[in-house]
């Protein structure tokens, strides 16, 4: 106990006093973090629920796109804007602001909009009640169309939820006005009936028989979808940039303790340190425990710096906070799992590295690289079929994916023990080889 | 038998047919070394580069395992009983294994529990050390602003701290000026009153015949000669000092 404990105390001393070291394991991931996330906040917003933002040209000025308007500046996920600086917008003002980025698009809602709606109903109602019906699923209406401009950079998945509404608010639109229509129709014809059965009956001027048709139809559905995340709690959390980012880069930082780690045993082996302790009353398996004891409490603390980082200064920035949820004791095991696996991972390094060079040059380009095939830089999903394949063998995807699965799935242990028991398994395949390779050092 | 308190018998240690072949290696690095070291003794083992003097000490300190052969120190066999011989040697290798960032006597703190020192026993055995080596006053700097000559004098103290009953030292004067190889020197003759047994690899002779009261030449991985150094000298008459006996015995010529 008291070797161990000497040990780890000489480590985290020689450590403290590490500048370089320290910056490394501290400083570049708390960075990192902000800056990934700052960078991604809107972004993440943008696709997770917040509003891409247009502008709406009313060229038409009818009823009908009067109601358009209406319906798309009461859209929740898009943001439709007719009246820009006091002024409605015209096409040319629009085109600038997307130019500006101001907007990121504009729906032009063109002259005669509302006549070719109307009369383009009032023809289709019209068949219905003569009996030509079977004929108006394959004509065509002519008429102006409703246009949408996109700024080029806009990527497909926010086109495609702007266009998604806008269709929406038309049809709603039209099934408004073909209501209106057909009510008015159908009271023409039941009163034209009933005149003919009843031989000249005729109602009150202004009574009417089918009263007006509500126009709800379409927004108020009697039928709606709820949709939610899978989860054990159904306490779904948006994947906002501060959940996904900041378990992800306190992993990355921690997975960078192979760089001290491995130099620190590599300095040893080549400064005859580790003969020195080799010919002393200690045993290999104390020295390893307690520096990689030091290693990992090391790692601790830079996870825990991180959440605050994610906690308290991320929201001084403009970002939602970390939320650690209440799984904090499976997050801790979590991070303890994920810091063995990462200390194991520079054990082995600074074992079988014969020089500190080597070791600077392998250790961070294989973090980085398991860092990207683990889904710390692009989500796993958005990856090629062949590399999400190989991105099962990341020791770093299998943390992080254990993270999003307590902070956003709200998984409970069962979804989660797999995964802890791989970076468990890969922590004591790389214990073992390191053992193995410094039994045979000293033969 | 002894324990790292108690008295160790004479011989201190005892080497028979010691044999060391690295793995790969086509030759041997030591072949069938046979050697004795009484109690109190300072043992100089002496050989030119590559000559076999590291692996020997290597071997005879428990750090690499023999191929054939036998150790024994303080009448205990040293590779049957490993961790109880680590508690009677003490080594100061040739390189400065020391941590550069530590100081003086956090260095020697940390070695100090390794040996199982604790408490008011690990502080008297740090003074005592940071005493010897003259080191007292830089006790709370860091060793990477040492000099040459202090980091070799606190490479010693590492290895003398617990009080070993054979001590290795191997090259320990290498590359320091003369007032500091001097002042190790005198160290090493205190500690040999204060009846620590020494094996002593050089490359220098004059710091051999100063303090070797016997000596051994190896070459090859063979001893070549073993004897008293005074009688040595006395059986070549040619030779006007030990540096020129060296060479007659192993050769003029370079060996790396």
């Amino acid at each position: 106990m008291s070797k161990w404990l000497a040990t780890l105390i000489k480590e985290w001393r020689l450590l403290s006093r590490d500048r370089t070291g320290l910056l490394l394991l501290f400083a570049m991931p708390a960075v990192l973090v902000v800056a990934m996330t700052l960078v991604q906040d809107n972004v993440l917003r943008r696709s997770g629920g917040l509003q891409v933002t247009g502008a709406v040209v009313d060229q038409d000025g009818g009823i009908v796109a009067q109601e358009l308007v209406k319906a798309l500046e009461d859209a929740d996920v898009v943001s439709f804007t007719a009246r820009v600086d006091g002024r409605a917008a015209t096409e040319k003002d629009a085109a600038a602001w997307i130019e500006g980025g101001r907007f990121q698009f504009f729906v032009v809602l063109p002259k005669g909009l509302t006549t070719a709606v109307e009369e383009g109903v009032r023809q289709r109602v019209d068949r219905w009640m003569t009996h030509h019906a079977d004929t108006v699923s394959g004509s065509s209406l002519p008429g102006p169309e409703v246009a949408l401009r996109f700024d080029p950079t806009l990527r497909h998945v926010y086109r495609t939820a702007v266009e998604g509404v806008v269709e929406r608010a038309l049809a709603g639109v039209q099934t408004g006005v073909t209501l209106r229509y057909l009510g008015d129709a159908l009271d023409r014809k039941v009163q034209q009936r009933i005149a003919e059965m009843t031989g000249g009956y005729a109602p009150q001027a202004g009574q009417r028989l089918i009263p007006e048709l509500e126009d709800d139809a379409l927004f108020h559905p009697v039928a709606g979808v709820v949709a939610n995340g899978v989860g054990t709690s159904g306490k779904e959390r948006l994947p906002t940039a501060v959940q996904q980012n900041v378990p992800a880069w306190a992993l990355f930082g921690m997975f960078f303790i192979v760089v001290p780690l491995s130099g620190a045993l590599i300095r040893e082996r080549r400064e005859g340190i580790w003969a020195r302790l080799m010919v002393m009353p200690v045993s290999k398996t104390v020295l390893i425990l307690g520096k990689l004891s030091a290693y990992v409490g090391v790692c601790l603390v830079q996870f825990g710096c991180i959440v605050l980082v994610g906690r308290w200064l991320l929201p001084l920035l403009g970002t939602d906070p970390f939320v650690l949820g209440d799984r904090t004791g499976a997050i801790l095991l979590v991070a303890l799992c994920s810091a063995l696996a990462a200390n194991g991972f520079g054990l082995m390094l600074g074992v079988v590295a014969r020089t500190n060079e080597q070791a600077a040059i392998v250790g961070p380009v294989c973090v980085v690289i398991a860092a990207a095939l683990g889904g710390i830089m692009v989500p796993v999903f958005a990856m090629p079929g062949i590399m999400q394949r190989i991105s099962r063998g990341s020791p770093l995807g299998w943390a992080h994916d254990t993270f999003m699965n307590l902070l956003v799935r709200d998984s409970g242990f069962l979804e989660i023990w797999a995964q802890l028991a791989l970076l468990l398994l890969f922590f004591a395949v790389t214990l073992a080889v390191s053992i193995v390779v410094l039994r045979r050092i000293h033969r | 038998m002894a324990d790292g308190e108690g008295q160790c018998p004479s011989p201190v240690l005892r080497v028979l047919a010691l044999s060391k072949r690295y793995r790969g290696a086509p030759l041997n690095a030591l072949t069938d070394l046979d050697l004795t070291v009484a109690a109190g003794e300072i043992f100089g083992f002496l050989g030119p580069n590559g000559a076999g003097k590291t692996t020997a000490i290597s071997v005879m300190s428990t750090l690499l395992r023999p191929t054939a052969g036998h150790v024994e120190i303080c009448g205990i066999d040293a590779f049957r009983h490993t961790a109880r011989v680590r508690r009677l040697i003490g080594v100061v290798p040739q390189d400065l294994a020391l941590f550069d960032t530590l100081t003086a006597e956090e260095n020697l703190n940390y070695f100090g529990r390794l040996y199982g020192l604790k408490g008011a026993r690990l502080e008297d055995a740090v003074r005592w050390a940071l005493d010897v080596t003259g080191l007292a006053d830089r006790r709370r700097d860091a060793v990477g602003t040492f000099s040459g000559g202090m980091k070799r004098r606190i490479n010693l103290a590492a290895g003398i701290l617990h009080r070993p009953k054979l001590l290795f030292l191997d090259e320990p004067t290498v590359g320091i000026d003369a007032q500091s190889r001097n002042k190790i020197m005198e160290n090493l003759l205190w500690l040999k009153d204060q009846g620590i047994t020494m094996i002593y690899t050089t490359h220098y002779m004059e710091e051999v015949q100063r303090l070797c009261t016997r000596l051994a030449i190896i070459d090859h991985g063979v001893i070549v000669v073993q004897e008293q150094t005074a009688r040595l000298m006395r059986q070549h008459p040619d030779c006007r000092d030990l540096g020129e006996l060296f060479l007659k015995l192993t050769g003029r010529q370079l060996r790396d």
